[in-house]
């Protein structure tokens, strides 16, 4: 693992700056659970950031597809959701096969079926790659709106599929997924004297250890030919096949690239829970992931990351925040104030947080659309006025963008 | 005073300076040609007197009016009618309705059908294929699409960006000899074009453009006998005839 | 566009040996309207073929045929012996033919290197493991596709090198026409196709492209060059074919093809059709050959 990431950082060339930067981040993220452990609260904190990572894992698999390839995906949740499911499926009591097996990759038996998570890890991740093929391929001739409507529409086939093949289901089929039940009892691992359990500290870590990949894997990507090709197939695809670029080909591995992403988050979240059920692979997950992208800063890798913890944020703290003060008590440190409440007592602001996330994105697109940490790229195309003299020069008397080939 | 003057005219694009005091003049019935090379001001020229941008200092008069503070639509009322580079007609609109686009901004209908009658006068391979959808014409015949449809907006003045670019040279001819036509009704023509050659040939008078700043104004005459023109414009294979 | 054929096709004619670039009956039909019909045409190893016609005739169409964008109706298209009808145009590239684009087509949002390293895409071994992991070969590969992308900007002198870090969209107009050609010739391509690359370029910008173009043939590429401008037609060509409504009207030495009379009527006029006379003329006193 070591010689691997060597090998990565060496060909990166970044600034030291940007090195510097997360250096700086994974410092403080490596003393976060430390720093909680006397106040009693380390556990349901550390459980919301370990939740907070999976965020940043899925925002920088989307990131990929929307990001660097331009694809926009409105159901990007059910890639999530295949690394979750498969992972579960073979590492429960789901199934309970009579015969027995033993390897140590995998083995089963009459109590389910154990698989290593250690190999099932990045394995799941790659079948959720192979479904990134496979989802990708019927959408590759359709442009913006057409795609969206698509991918919007694998998401909720996806998420009907789980939902549907639980007990008692319209087809006669046996339980496969456990339906709306959820699919409970997934084992967790085992990593020599350490057992992954309820207590989220070593999930943290782990969660740390696989995010930084992650990223490392996202940079990568973004500096190097493929990374390239996406960009060009961005600005204009016709030009970029004349040039030699395989769309088909990009295109299905930008799918791909992303879904691997998230089926690590898949089988992370899936092993600690202990459980998956379909709510968490609605259309609006899918929606909430977009969200962390737009507001983070679209194919910005510290942006999508910066987009997630802010979800998280806003989802785990700051919307009970809002509801207490709405309820009419403000208190900050020493300060307390109690007022009659703004909403009536039976409103849970809680329930309107896609109501705010849906003001988040009309505002950051209306006023932000390169988002907080914006990419570079992103930044010079949506405010080229800062561009010398040549722009507007080059421009024709209309600015009207000009109709295919 | 003439009919389009800009006066100490300076444009701004941030903090990047495009035109720099320039001083141009069209005279009521002339055709007056503006050369220079891209990035030398020629655009943001025709965009300054349609209103699409607004000169920092100095002023545009249009028939004593001041033009440099008007929207585009009051542009077009007062008189001025643009013809684009590259024609931009309405693609997926045939040519009577590209036509009919040109004059929204008047309500004088019998006038206007008068005008649609000259310009198929003017143009009657335009009358043939007037059902035609504008985007499967060559780019000849856009051209003389976007000519008429400026045309129906009963200019005083037209202004013209490169209306030769792109076209094959029978078309080339056929545009200058347009110009010409069109100046005769009585109608003043402000052009900007890379092919010295003809548009001198036509024009009464020229502005030699570079980097902002007017280099060079006289007749046309005199402009295609200039050592400046003749190195920079005219090119050293195409014969002056 | 002429209305489709109701008189039968011509057969298909065979293909002639050692032509690098070829089509033989090429025609296409859109909604009932040919666009370009039975067009046979051959392109030799270090030539120079000019195409020329009214606006409308086809020519972009044909090239759009050729590099794939289109499917012929009926035809074939052989690059150096190879069939390549109705394939897609990164296998076009990749079997050696490049282009440019009669509107600009650039990335623009992607700075000028950029530009022509992605024009480097098809001839990048490395796969996604290599991209990924940045391997060594991988990385040596970039780093030699970079030394090279630079030779090229160098090669247009100082209108592309200095400029090469900045966004290809704050480029001057004819330094981005510079620049598309720049970036085909990234790939390495065998025969390169220039559609108007003067286009709306002034006399001494068009001069210069005309030098370029012509230490590009000198280089060993092969050269198809849609044009109107008689000067860079006229002056560069060693054939010239003219596109007529979808047709091939005529075909010969700029000297026949300037005094044809079907040509003249469609396409030149008299005075450009005397301009070009005269041009030719120089051109032959220059030459000392019959152009």
């Amino acid at each position: 693992m070591a010689k691997l990431r060597g090998g990565l950082l060496g060909g990166l060339r970044p600034g030291y700056r940007l090195i510097a930067g997360w250096l700086i981040v994974l410092l403080a993220a490596i003393l976060l659970p430390i720093v909680l452990g006397p106040t009693g609260h380390q556990q349901d904190l550390t459980d919301d950031f370990v939740q907070a990572e999976v965020y940043a894992m899925l925002a920088l698999g989307l990131n990929v597809v929307v990001g660097f390839a331009g694809l926009l995906d409105l159901g990007y949740a059910a890639f999530f959701a295949i690394g979750a499911y498969t992972f579960g499926l073979l590492s429960s009591a789901q199934f309970q096969p009579s015969s027995r097996f033993s390897s140590p990759i995998i083995n089963w038996g009459p109590t389910g079926i154990h698989a290593n998570f250690w190999i099932f890890l990045p394995g799941c991740a790659l079948i959720a790659a192979l479904f990134g093929f496979i989802l990708g391929a019927p959408t590759l001739r359709l442009r913006g709106d057409y795609l969206a409507i698509v991918t919007l529409g694998f998401g909720e086939i996806v998420h009907k599929t789980v939902l549907n093949l639980g007990p008692s289901n319209a087809l006669g089929w046996p339980d496969i997924t456990g339906g709306d039940n959820s699919l409970a009892g997934i084992f967790q691992p085992q990593l020599g004297p350490l057992q992954f359990s309820t207590d989220q500290v070593p999930w943290y870590y782990l969660g740390l250890i696989v995010l930084a990949v992650i990223i490392i894997i996202a940079y990568s990507l973004q500096n190097s030919r493929l990374g390239r090709a996406w960009v060009a197939m961005r600005e204009d695809e016709l030009a970029a096949s004349c040039m030699g670029i395989n769309l088909t080909r990009t295109k299905l591995l930008a799918f791909a690239m992303g879904a691997f992403f998230s089926g690590f988050a898949g089988v992370i979240q899936g092993s600690r829970i202990g459980a998956v059920n379909p709510q968490q692979f609605t259309f609006t997950v899918s929606i909430s992931i977009l969200v962390m992208v737009v507001l983070g800063g679209i194919g910005s890798v510290p942006g999508v990351v910066l987009g997630a913890s802010l979800i998280a944020l806003i989802q785990f703290y700051l919307l009970d925040q809002l509801n207490t003060w709405a309820h009419g008590n403000f208190s900050i440190g020493p300060l307390n104030l109690t007022y009659p409440g703004i909403v009536p007592a039976s409103f849970d602001v809680n329930e309107a947080e896609y109501l705010i996330f849906g003001i988040l994105l009309v505002l950051m697109m209306v006023f932000r659309p390169e988002g907080l940490i914006p990419s570079g790229r992103r930044r010079r195309e949506l405010h080229p006025t800062d561009e010398g003299i040549r722009v507007e020069e080059n421009q024709q008397l209309y600015d009207m963008r000009s109709e295919g080939a | 005073m003439s009919m389009l003057q800009f006066n100490a005219v300076h444009t701004h694009y941030g903090p990047i300076h495009v035109l720099k005091g320039v001083n141009y003049r069209v005279e009521q019935g002339e055709i007056v040609c503006l050369l220079g090379a891209n990035g030398a001001g020629k655009t943001t020229t025709m965009k300054t007197i349609l209103g699409l941008v607004r000169p920092s200092s100095g002023g545009v008069t249009f028939n004593d009016q001041r033009i440099d503070r008007m929207t585009p639509r009051e542009v077009v009322k007062s008189g001025i009618a643009p013809v684009p580079e590259a024609r931009r007609v309405f693609a997926r609109m045939n040519v009577m309705e590209n036509l009919e686009l040109g004059a929204y901004t008047r309500h004088d209908h019998a006038a206007i059908a008068e005008d649609l009658t000259r310009v198929f006068d003017l143009f009657p391979r335009l009358k043939e294929r007037r059902k035609q959808m504008a985007g499967l014409m060559s780019g000849g015949e856009q051209q003389m699409l976007a000519i008429g449809r400026a045309m129906m907006a009963r200019p005083s003045l037209l202004i013209m960006d490169e209306p030769s670019m792109g076209l094959s040279p029978i078309f080339v001819e056929r545009v200058f000899d347009t110009v010409q036509a069109i100046n005769k009704q009585g109608v003043t023509v402000f052009m900007v074009e890379q092919n010295a050659n003809m548009a001198l040939t036509v024009a009464s008078r020229g502005y030699v453009l570079q980097t902002g700043e007017v280099v060079l104004e006289d007749t046309a005459a005199n402009l295609l006998q200039s050592e400046l023109v003749r190195k920079t414009y005219l090119g050293e294979s195409i014969e002056i005839k | 566009m002429a209305m489709a054929a109701r008189t039968p096709a011509r057969p298909i004619a065979e293909p002639r040996p050692g032509a690098l670039l070829q089509t033989t009956g090429m025609t296409k039909i859109f909604g009932g309207l040919a666009a370009v019909q039975d067009i046979d045409f051959h392109i030799d190893p270090g030539e120079i073929v000019g195409v020329i016609g009214p606006n409308g005739a086809g020519k972009s169409t044909f090239f759009n045929l050729i590099t794939g964008l289109y499917k012929p109706t009926r035809g074939r298209i052989l690059v150096d012996g190879k069939d390549l009808t109705g394939r897609r145009p990164d296998v076009v590239l990749r079997a050696g033919v490049a282009r440019t684009f009669q509107n600009i087509r650039l990335f623009q949002n992607m700075t000028v290197l950029e530009n022509v390293l992605v024009g480097y895409h098809s001839r990048l071994r490395s796969r996604l493991i290599g991209d990924v992991l940045k391997l060594p070969r991988t990385r040596a590969e970039e780093r030699a596709a970079r030394t090279q992308a630079l030779e090229i900007l160098r090669f247009f002198g100082d209108r592309l090198y200095p400029y090469r870090d900045d966004l290809a969209r704050n480029l001057a107009y004819a330094d981005r026409r510079l620049l598309e050609i720049a970036r085909a010739l990234a790939a390495r391509p065998k025969v390169l196709l220039l559609d108007e690359p003067t286009v709306g370029m002034n006399p001494s910008e068009t001069e210069h492209a005309i030098r370029l173009i012509a230490r590009i043939r000198d280089q060993g590429l092969t050269i198809v060059l849609i044009e109107h401008k008689l000067n860079v037609v006229m002056g560069m060509s060693n054939r010239v074919v003219v596109l007529d409504y979808g047709q091939k009207i005529a075909e010969g030495s700029p000297r026949e093809v300037q005094a044809n009379e079907q040509v003249i009527e469609a396409y030149l006029g008299r005075k450009a059709a005397a301009q070009a006379a005269a041009l030719l003329d120089k051109r032959e006193a220059r030459e000392g050959a019959a152009p």
